[in-house]
């Protein structure tokens, strides 16, 4: 397997898991209580540790990928349309 | 460590990059692009050319794989000092999904990995189809050449003349003059019969 294919797989899993968390995180389970982990909110999204600075260059590949998927399945359903 | 079968006389020769001053080639400075969004819309506007989409789409349809031709165009980018290696990398799946899309829109069949074998019908899945196709139209033909066949088969029927009438032919069938002899003594026999 050449490294394209590698780079590939991996891009591929990172999408899947990606939609899994949108999919988690549509039906939100507000945790309520004392112990209940308070001010997320307020945490710095600007944070660039390794691991984060990884994730949102992964982020940025997988959805320049999903752009071009969308792209072409609108040009291919335009184009079954006027057949 | 893999024994090395062959020796690659296209490789660099030991000691080959302290053969110019440091800094002298793109490579060895600072990338064009930093970020990997600038390199993505550099390759993503280069592949948008038009002149160059019929170019790319012809060696596709060739069979040539589609990744081998991203790895040269990225390697290509790096040697030129545009990116780093590791950016060319990054992008590598994004610029090869692009060509992909480009092929699905034109409807040319193409090959990701050298490995694979073009998209579309296999040669095996090829001959299967076509030998389905065969026979069901086969099947089509004779279903519709069943009641004309009926039908001069019944002709057949009653324009048919009896058997006896009919000469024997073959080796084993009695001789015409034989049977004309055959038919006169019986003929004979019954006047006699008669006359009595």
């Amino acid at each position: 397997m050449d490294r394209i294919s590698i780079m590939q797989k991996n891009i591929e899993k990172h999408i899947k898991k990606r939609m899994q968390s949108r999919d988690s995180s549509e039906t939100p389970t507000p945790s309520r209580g004392l112990l209940s982990p308070r001010g997320m909110s307020d945490k710095n999204k600007n944070d660039a540790t390794p691991a984060s600075f990884q994730e949102r260059t992964l982020d940025v590949i997988a959805d320049y990928i999903l752009d071009i998927r969308k792209q072409k399945e609108e040009l291919l359903n335009a184009k079954t349309n006027i057949d | 460590m893999p024994r090395q079968t062959s020796i690659k006389f296209d490789a660099p020769i030991p000691g080959m990059s302290l053969t110019t001053e440091p800094g002298n080639r793109p490579w060895e400075n600072p990338p064009q692009f930093a970020e990997i969004e600038q390199v993505l819309e550099y390759y993503i506007d280069r592949l948008s050319d038009e002149d160059r989409q019929d170019e790319l789409l012809a060696i596709v349809e060739e069979g040539f794989p589609i990744n081998m031709l991203v790895d040269s165009t990225v390697t290509t980018g790096v040697m030129s000092g545009l990116h780093t290696v590791e950016a060319g990398l990054l992008a590598a799946p994004v610029i090869s999904e692009f060509i992909q899309a480009l092929a699905d829109i034109e409807g040319v069949k193409y090959r990701v990995s050298p490995s694979e074998s073009k998209k579309g019908l296999s040669p095996a899945m090829q001959r299967k189809a076509e030998k389905m196709i065969q026979e069901e139209l086969q099947a089509e033909l004779e279903a519709k050449s069943m009641p004309a066949q009926e039908q001069v088969q019944e002709e057949m029927e009653e324009t048919e003349e009896p058997v006896m009438d009919r000469p024997m032919r073959g080796l084993m069938a009695r001789p015409v003059a034989m049977l004309a002899e055959v038919a006169e003594v019986e003929i004979s026999e019954e006047a006699e019969g008669e006359q009595e």
